[in-house]
């Protein structure tokens, strides 16, 4: 290696060594005249010259990933059904009719439980894990969830477990409706129907799933999106027409005629107030989960899988963890897709700035 | 670089003379242990100069002004042996490099030539470009790291381990080494 002072003292002794052209100056002198040579009109600095094709090709996907980043979620949200929580709208001057309606789980609970099936009952069933289809494409789904749920228990243990069942629903944030326990009868047995808020109805029902066996489980979700849309339409129009009577109450002359519109209004305002309790039914349906357990004690079938400590444990374990899966499966073309916009754009700044910053270094100087 | 009384627009040829009284020689000896070749060395620093002329308003003030000089007058060798290459003259030899015969001295270089130059711009002539340049830059025209990586383009790290590796093949140059342990022992 040399040292960088001799390589220096050389490399200067040689260069100065070097004559130089006799007419070097005076060339480019001439040249200059017989060009004219003036500055540029313009400040001088060139503008930077990027690669025009690469240039235009990074232009063109940015527009291209930008355009589908915005259209996919646009198509996408126009076609699927939302899922969002709301309640039902009370009408202007009304007393509100509602609470914040969740949309509960699907009917399946997951999982084997021995002889017995799960079976779905009741009304309109929707898709399991969404909401039912809106009624417009802004209205959120409402959906009235009730299940069913038949639990093997010890004879001694009836009191007890519906005691344990109405600590749950409070703890769940709801209340029991009813209860009938029949201690004496033999078998002994007993029913409690509790009301959960919807959105902890599957919590709960796992939960109550803890206190027995499990013999039967049957859910529901009904929704009553179209019949809450048409409550809050028929009330609004009820609305209307009291507000005109009103106003031709106040341009009668006669007495006949005032009495006959009184006579309106009240009908009116009868169907309204009749309306309005049908709307508070409905989003008490729609907040709470009606649930309702049924305490057996009879003795299980030699097929029915008894499950109790380790085994429940474990079956809690695995319906968990397949439930994770499925979750995290159902996700990841969401996560897959906004992965592949996040790569792509930032392949693109990186090329953009691979050609800008080294000229905008040059012009720094 | 610039002169005192800055000219504008329409400016005569007397302050492109001051340039070229302060700037020619350094430039033009650059082109040459970059170039090799005298012609070509002339017609580049002749096509820089003209270049700084016509842009001379962007042209920063203070020590810029030299770093801003010299990345024109290798862009301009540059240039020319691109130019050189597409037209397949002696200069276009398709290595990408400017790989450019040294002329053969003239009868002034003669006199004024001695071993160890000649044997120092040999073996810089031998360097491939991507080092040569880099080299003269730094221990000829005096350029810092950060003012070389701005002229040619490329980052401070790249300067410096390009001068290690030329510095590194100098050292071994077969007929360079000894030229310069002679001259120590002298």
């Amino acid at each position: 290696m040399i040292e960088e002072r001799r390589l220096e003292a050389a490399l200067r002794r040689a260069g100065g060594a070097l004559p130089l052209p006799a007419n070097g100056p005076a060339s480019i002198l001439r040249r200059a005249r017989d060009e004219g040579l003036a500055p540029l009109e313009d400040d001088g600095v060139e503008p930077p010259r990027f690669g025009h094709r690469r240039l235009i090709l990074a232009a063109t996907a940015a527009v291209i990933v930008v355009g589908l980043s915005i259209a996919i979620p646009l198509a996408t949200s126009s076609t699927t059904p939302t899922a969002t929580a709301s309640g039902l709208t009370p009408l202007p001057g009304h007393s509100s009719a509602s609470a914040s309606a969740g949309v509960p789980a699907a009917s399946d609970a997951g999982g084997s439980i021995g002889a017995e099936q799960r079976a779905a009952v009741g009304g309109p069933v929707a898709p399991a894990g969404s909401s039912a289809a809106p009624a417009g494409p802004r209205t959120p789904a409402l959906i009235a969830s009730s299940g069913t749920l038949t639990l093997r228990v010890g004879a001694g243990s009836v009191a007890q477990d519906a005691h344990d069942l109405a600590v749950l629903a409070e703890r769940a944030g709801g209340y029991v409706a009813s209860a009938s326990l029949l201690s004496a009868a033999s078998p002994p047995s007993g029913s409690v129907v509790v009301e959960i808020p919807a959105k902890a109805f599957t919590s709960a029902i796992s939960a109550a799933e803890r206190l027995g066996t499990l013999r039967s489980l049957a859910t529901s979700n009904a929704d009553e999106t179209t019949t809450s849309s048409n409550l809050v339409g028929e009330l609004q129009a009820l609305d209307d027409v009291r507000a005109q009577l009103e106003v031709l109450l106040g341009r009668t002359a006669k007495v006949s005629d005032l009495l006959a519109v009184e006579n309106q209004i009240q009908a009116v305002e009868t169907q309204i107030d009749q309306l309005q309790a049908a709307q508070r039914a409905l989003g008490s349906e729609i907040t709470y989960a009606r649930l309702t357990v049924d305490l057996d004690t009879s003795q299980p079938s030699r097929t029915e899988v008894s499950r109790h400590g380790f085994a429940l444990a474990w079956h809690d374990a695995t319906t968990g963890f397949l439930g994770g899966v499925r979750y995290l499966v159902s996700i990841s073309g969401d996560v897959v897709f906004a992965l592949l916009l996040l790569v792509a754009a930032v392949a693109i700044l990186a090329l953009i700035l691979r050609e800008l910053l080294p000229r905008l270094r040059r012009r720094l100087l | 670089m610039k002169p005192a009384t800055r000219a504008g627009a329409g400016a005569g040829p007397d302050t492109l003379e001051a340039w070229l009284e302060a700037w020619y020689a350094p430039a033009y000896r650059t082109a040459r242990l970059v170039l090799s070749n005298p012609s070509e060395a002339e017609d580049a620093v002749q096509d820089a100069f003209l270049r700084l002329w016509r842009f001379r308003d962007s042209i920063p003030e203070g020590p810029a002004a030299r770093a801003w000089l010299y990345r024109v007058v290798v862009n301009s060798c540059f240039s020319r042996a691109r130019s050189e290459r597409r037209q397949g003259g002696p200069l276009g030899r398709g290595t990408g490099e400017l790989d450019l015969p040294e002329a053969a001295p003239g009868p002034e270089e003669q006199v004024a030539d001695d071993a160890l130059a000649s044997a120092v711009r040999r073996a810089v002539a031998e360097l491939p470009e991507p080092l040569r340049v880099p080299l003269v830059l730094r221990y000829f025209a005096g350029l810092s790291e950060r003012e070389i990586a701005i002229a040619i383009g490329r980052r401070q790290g790249t300067v410096k381990s390009r001068l290690h590796e030329a510095r590194r093949r100098l050292g071994t140059h077969a007929a360079l080494a000894p030229a310069l342990w002679n001259e120590v022992a002298q």
